[in-house]
């Protein structure tokens, strides 16, 4: 079908609205479609001030994913989703508390250089206008592998402009960390983790909706990062986590469509907690403006602040041993922003998208917890291209 | 198992109108068109102008008095809808023109002036009031939902028949059709859109055949439902601007995601004049027929 004229989506917008539109109209859609997306992610060196040895040089990722969505028969749609990603650059180990420079970063010597393959397979079919959807993942690089599987349903309310949505997902990883042996890493180790998810979408009036969810996810096993290590009291100890985490996070999203521009608002905020005393919230706006019937570009910006977790310090130099620690710098208190411009083209079965990110964090952008000089906070930038056609 | 065609005929919404499964059980498929059929009586019991007891019929008369009247989710779903339809037709599409509609009915005559001033005094949106979920109506006029209801009820049969696993079927109510996927061999359906110029209820060859795999397909014409007058024809089509029938084509037929959307472009093309129409058609992205006054056939 070619892209419909503003008289025509206007009136198909509007109709959404109806009981049973959304249902009908997007049964009916283009159903098959196939997308291929590369994108090139950079972290910026690690300042040569904060560096105390190791390689400054940090990741980078290059990755391939493809979506394919096919109808099987009447009642069954298949989609493949595949990822290719290969990384390179060095990671933080610990930090080394400089009697005179402050805390300093230690790198990985050499250059960590790795693959990452994912290949996922969901079957989704409609029932009594329910939609279920079964996936089964496989992740595998040369020190993790995963599976996991999910399910997750929808149901559209009659004529009440609800729908709800709930799903449950298992996943089971086992590492076997790279040079265990030389460097005294556990060699082999488990971890798997279980979450459920609630969610309600609502459309308030013919150009506005809101959507809100909770998640709650529990890890059991080997939480601690196999490569991260702590400066204690002079020596250095590998990262030591608890075994067990449960984490609540509760997203709420509202669109407004307005039309006189006919341009939309996208506002996202999202709340996180978990017992290891993390919260964090995150703000994303994104403004998206078409600009003829072909073009459209979408500013967005978001904001991220984090309070650290209860064991988590860069270096301990004069104290106890605690239970569990770590100098993981994502687990630290600290503020980030990103900011995005998004365009995409679209022409009759075709579409391309292109995406550029810069993101910058730092401590004093946190809006609360426990402030410490983290070395290893990341800016980064990120480019991705996007290619989808669909067909009937 | 033998997949087979399974068809079912009823009147309903004043016009005949009929639903076609394929299906390899005879069971599920009876069953299946049943809900459907019973959607279809449930919509023309719900919005029928000619019935008393209608919940349209009911809702005006309230809506008429002071404060206005409270409509149900699903009336007050198709009130935004209209709304939406005001505002891009630029007031040429308006379901205020309930009076108007009435005044045309299987006429004899012309309407004098005065009659004609009167009722045009009582349409237009603007005079209504409607904030969801309430809608004040002035006193005398009434709302024509024409336009809207029979193709909104053959998406919603179509819905139904698909929630019961009918991939491959269609409801057609007068003209208006809806197609939930294509045939069982894979092949589309084609579906016929009646000759103008043949008399009323005569059968005989189709003006056109488009094939369909799923959507919906709407015609509007000035060959339902028009009056004879003075041996001219006089369409059921009104412009609520000027309280005339529309003379700019013979018919117009669209092929849209639902037949909502589909009738609700062939009526807009209907009440633009021949020009604008043709251009709102062309410039739409959907497959359309016409046929201007003159008998000349076009096409995107």
């Amino acid at each position: 079908m070619k892209k419909l004229s503003r008289t025509a989506s206007s009136l198909l917008v509007s109709s959404l609205s109806l009981p049973g539109f959304t249902e009908l109209l997007a049964a009916e859609s283009e159903a098959n479609n196939f997308q291929y997306r590369y994108t090139l992610y950079d972290e910026e060196p690690l300042p040569q001030n904060v560096l105390a040895q190791g390689d400054p040089d940090r990741y980078r990722i290059k990755s391939h994913q493809f979506r394919f969505e096919q109808d099987l028969n009447e009642r069954f749609t298949l989609t493949v989703e595949g990822i290719h990603e290969s990384m390179s650059g060095s990671s933080p180990w610990y930090v080394f508390p400089d009697p005179d420079r402050g805390p300093l970063q230690v790198m990985s010597g050499a250059t960590i250089s790795e693959t990452r393959n994912e290949i996922g397979l969901t079957l989704g079919t409609q029932n009594n206008g329910v939609t279920h959807a079964f996936r089964g993942g496989y992740s595998t690089e040369n020190d993790y592998d995963a599976v996991s599987a999910a399910y997750t349903g929808e149901y559209e309310q009659q004529n009440k402009h609800t729908t709800l949505s709930w799903g449950v997902s298992y996943s089971d990883d086992r590492l076997s960390p790279t040079d265990a042996e030389l460097f005294g890493r556990i060699p082999h180790a488990e971890r798997n983790s279980i979450s459920a998810s609630f969610g309600l979408t609502r459309i308030l009036n013919r150009n506005a909706l809101i959507q809100s969810g909770v998640q709650i996810t529990h890890q059991d096993g080997f939480l601690s990062d196999p490569y991260k290590e702590m400066w204690i009291n002079g020596g250095v100890f590998f990262d030591k986590r608890p075994d067990q985490r449960t984490a609540f996070s509760w997203t709420t999203r509202f669109r407004q469509y307005f039309v006189g521009s006919n341009a939309a608002l996208h506002a996202d905020y999202r709340f996180y907690d978990d017992d290891w005393s993390v919260t964090a919230h995150t703000l994303d706006l994104a403004w998206h403006q078409p600009f003829g019937e072909n073009f459209e570009l979408a500013p967005s910006i978001r904001y991220h602040s984090q309070r650290a977790a209860n064991f988590y310090q860069p270096a301990i130099t004069d104290g106890q041993q605690p239970k569990y620690w770590s100098s993981d710098y994502r687990l630290a208190t600290y503020g980030a922003m990103r900011y995005r411009l998004s365009g995409t083209w679209r022409a009759e079965i075709w579409s391309l998208a292109l995406n550029a990110d810069i993101y910058n964090s730092s401590e004093s952008l946190a809006l609360s917890g426990p402030l410490f000089d983290t070395p290893a906070l990341v800016d980064f930038w990120r480019i991705s291209l996007g290619w989808q056609i669909s067909w009937q | 198992m033998d997949i087979k065609l399974y068809r079912q005929h009823f009147l309903s919404m004043g016009c005949p109108c009929e639903i076609g499964v394929f299906s390899a059980d005879a069971k599920q498929a009876e069953s299946a068109m049943a809900g459907a059929e019973n959607e279809v009586h449930r919509l023309d019991k719900k919005y029928s102008h000619f019935r008393e007891d209608s919940y349209i019929t009911r809702l005006q008369i309230t809506a008429r008095q002071a404060g206005g009247v409270e409509v149900d989710t699903e009336t007050a779903s198709l009130l935004d809808y209209a709304a939406t339809q005001f505002e891009i037709s630029q007031g040429l599409f308006d379901i205020t023109a309930g009076r108007l509609a009435r005044l045309w009915h299987r006429r004899e005559s012309l309407p004098s002036d005065t009659e004609l001033s009167s009722a045009l005094r009582l349409t237009g949106w603007a005079k209504l009031q409607w904030q969801s979920p309430r809608l004040s109506m002035p006193k005398g006029m009434q709302l024509e939902l024409g336009g809207i209801v029979k193709e909104y009820a053959a998406d919603r049969a179509a819905l139904l028949l698909r929630r019961n696993g009918m991939h491959s079927a269609y409801v057609e109510l007068g003209g208006d059709i809806h197609i939930t996927g294509p045939r069982a061999d894979g092949k589309p359906w084609n579906m016929g859109i009646r000759n103008p110029d043949q008399q009323r209820h005569q059968t005989g060859t189709a003006m056109a055949g488009i094939p369909v795999n799923c959507g919906g397909l709407a015609t509007s014409g000035d060959y339902e439902r028009a009056s004879i007058i003075d041996g001219k024809r006089y369409g059921h089509i009104i412009n609520p601007t000027t309280g005339w029938p529309v003379n700019s084509f013979q018919c117009v037929s669209v092929l849209a995601p639902s037949c909502l959307l589909a009738g609700s472009l062939s009526t807009l093309a209907m009440l633009m004049c021949h020009e604008d129409g043709l251009n709102m058609l062309d410039e739409s992205g959907l497959t359309w027929l016409a046929r201007g006054t003159n008998g000349v056939d076009h096409k995107g």
